[in-house]
Formats: structure tokens, C-alpha cells, sequence
């Protein structure tokens, strides 16, 4: 990208083609920011004029937001043996499954980007945990959580909880 | 091969009846430019991609716009369940309500039917990838009007979410075509088609 920039305008390299920078990682924002944003990466925040004066004001990184590998902490509560209700547990799973997914389609077009493979697997973990809770203590959210379901004895769990269309899931 | 879990990608918990919005966001489910037609133009194109990672992509992006167009339905669902007859014919909804009821049927704002028309997969790598280019602006462009046009929060806030993901999707698709371009020859990224002519190309790594 650099030597198309350099050269610019003339060269076949550049003419009658598009081109998108690659871009440069800097920080992420807090999962919980992230899902409010809609977005991991405060770069590519880009907001529409026409919102609500209460979010999403801001396209540039607030450093605050913005997260190192320990962002992960805020949901260590959830791992303990302490009851927690159904919501609780699913907001964290809201947000933490967000931000895998766009840590997901980064690294399709950056897989050598170390640190963030590093992210992408706490979080994964973060995740896997979250979704043996909710199996647990609640129902099942996928098939392939039905294989430890506690609700299999007297019947098929998979057929418990609410539609994630009915409203109820947040 | 697909797994399903119960559950949204971005929670939606709308509690006003408005057949007139459900109208409205209903073009982001089956319109021209909606998530139906972005998933299927994703998802159909990757097959003959010639770089790997691009077709891996194409998977991923095309597997969240089924996420997308499941956060509509619920929109249009919640919007509408609780909809009486009055209401549909004071808001507009009438003519949907007489072939649909409360049924979510894909079709655009403007009413015509959801069709494959609306999308491309050409079989040529750089028109199939600024395909998706646009195909992401004119997502963008939409949620834009809609967000105009809407006050209630409950229904502003996942338009907002999905807004954002237009953004990086195109994003990405850029980062697609820079992939791709890295395996050709610079001097004429036209010379052949690396999905037809094959044996003129390799990939490397």
C-alpha cells in the first residue's frame, strides 16, 4: 500500500482498480462498548449524523473505552459457583460473542496478527465457559450444548427457553 | 453446515405496536439492498473464490448477515404482534395484512417481492468483490433513511447496530480485493479471470 500510495495516479498498479488501505490495529473498545457501537474497533466507528445525542458520538478512540488483554476481567464474577439471574449471564454472552465476531472477520484478512489472536482466545474461552453456564443453570442456546444439559433426564431440553424473537432474551 | 443458537446477535426488545415502521424496516429483510439479499450474494459467491481466505471471508460475512436478517424479522415481528385490524389500515399496512396477516413474508418497502435479481455472482473475482463494495454502501445509505425517519429508541438502536456492521464489512471487503490483487500481477489485474481460467493461476500460501 505504501508504494501504491508513493507512486500514485500513473502506474497499472494503481489505475482502474480500487483500493482500500489495510487497516491498522491500534486498541478495541470494552465488549460492552463494542456492542453498543457496533463495532470492536474505534476506527471504524463511524457514526451517522442523525443519532441519539446519548451515544455513539464519537468516532475517535476514547482511551478510557479502549481495552488491553485484561478487558476480560469485568466478567470473572460470572465464574464463580454464585447464582446469577438468566439476564445477567446472556448480556455477558451478548458481548462477549460480539466481540468474537468482529475480532472473527479481522483476523480473516489479518491471521498473522499475534496479539489479536491472543484476544480472540481469551475471549473464545470467556465464551465457551458462558455458554456451559447458561446450559447449567438455564437451557441450552445451541445443539451442541445439549450433550451435559441437565434437563435431559425427564426431557429434551433443547425444546426450554424462550425465542430469541419473543423479546426475552436481554 | 450450520449451527443455530437461540438467541440474537443484538437484542431487540421493542413494546410499541407500529405497523408503519415494521413497514419501513421490513425493505432491510427482503428489499434490494436488505440483509436476505446480502447473505445469499455472500454466501453464493464464495464458492468460486480463487483465494482461499477471501472464500472464508465471504462465509463468515454472509453467516452474520443470517444474523442480521433474523435481528429485522424480530423487529417486524415484535412491531406488528399485537397489531389490530384498526391498525393496519390507518398506518398503511393494509395491503400486507391482507396477503400476510401478521406473517414476515421478505419484500421491500416499496412491496415488491424479495428476488435474486437483486444480486450477483458473476464468477469474476474483482466484479463479484465491488460488488459487495456497493452492495455494503447501499445497505449504509438505507439504515441512513431509516434512521431519519425513525424516533422510537427501541427500533433505532439495532438499526444503528447494523449500520455500523455495513461499515466494517466494507472494510473487509477492501482488505478482500488488496488479498487478491497481492496474487496477481500488478501490471494487469485483468489479463485473466482466476475463477474461469484456472490453470493460469496459483496461489501462493
Amino acid at each position: 500500500m505504501d508504494k501504491q500510495t508513493a507512486h500514485c495516479d500513473t502506474t497499472p498498479e494503481t489505475l482502474a482498480i480500487t483500493s482500500v488501505p489495510i487497516q491498522k490495529r491500534t486498541k478495541v473498545y470494552f465488549p460492552d462498548t463494542a456492542l453498543k457501537e457496533g463495532t470492536i474497533f474505534p476506527e471504524l466507528n463511524l457514526p451517522f449524523f442523525v443519532t441519539d445525542p446519548l451515544s455513539s458520538t464519537a468516532s475517535t478512540c476514547n482511551c478510557e473505552k479502549c481495552e488491553c488483554m485484561d478487558a476480560n476481567k469485568m466478567y470473572d464474577h460470572l465464574f464463580t459457583d454464585q447464582h446469577f439471574e438468566r439476564e445477567e449471564v446472556m448480556k455477558a454472552l451478548y458481548e462477549i460473542s460480539f466481540f468474537l465476531n468482529d475480532m472473527l472477520l479481522y483476523l480473516d484478512t489479518h491471521p498473522d496478527d499475534q496479539e489479536a489472536i491472543d484476544i480472540f482466545n481469551v475471549y473464545n474461552a470467556d465464551r465457551k465457559k458462558l455458554l456451559q453456564r447458561m446450559e447449567v443453570d438455564f437451557y441450552p442456546l445451541s445443539p451442541n450444548c445439549i450433550v451435559d444439559a441437565r434437563g435431559n433426564e425427564d426431557h429434551f431440553s433443547w425444546t426450554d427457553g424462550a425465542l430469541p424473537w419473543e423479546g426475552a432474551c436481554l | 453446515m450450520w449451527v443455530y443458537e437461540k438467541r440474537l446477535q443484538y437484542p431487540v426488545k421493542i413494546t410499541k405496536t407500529c405497523p408503519k415502521t415494521a413497514q419501513l424496516i421490513i425493505s432491510q429483510y427482503g428489499g434490494p439492498d436488505g440483509e436476505l439479499s446480502a447473505s445469499m450474494r455472500y454466501l453464493s459467491q464464495r464458492f468460486t473464490m480463487p483465494c482461499k481466505k477471501v472464500g472464508g471471508l465471504l462465509t463468515d460475512i454472509g453467516t452474520e448477515e443470517l444474523a442480521h436478517l433474523e435481528i429485522i424479522c424480530s423487529m417486524i415481528y415484535q412491531l406488528t404482534k399485537n397489531l389490530t385490524v384498526e391498525e393496519a389500515k390507518t398506518a398503511g399496512f393494509d395491503a400486507y395484512y391482507i396477503d400476510h396477516a401478521k406473517g414476515i413474508w421478505p419484500q421491500a418497502a416499496s412491496s415488491l417481492p424479495f428476488t435474486s435479481i437483486e444480486f450477483q455472482s458473476k464468477g469474476d473475482v474483482f466484479a463479484d468483490l465491488h460488488e459487495d463494495l456497493a452492495a455494503e454502501q447501499k445497505a449504509r445509505a438505507t439504515y441512513d433513511n431509516l434512521l431519519r425517519m425513525i424516533k422510537d429508541p427501541e427500533v433505532r438502536e439495532p438499526l444503528k447496530f447494523l449500520r455500523a456492521r455495513e461499515i466494517v464489512h466494507f472494510q473487509r471487503f477492501g482488505e478482500a480485493i488488496e488479498m487478491t490483487k497481492k496474487e496477481l500481477d500488478s501490471k494487469n489485474f485483468y489479463y485473466f479471470n482466476p475463477e474461469f481460467d484456472c490453470n493460469n493461476f496459483t496461489e501462493q500460501k
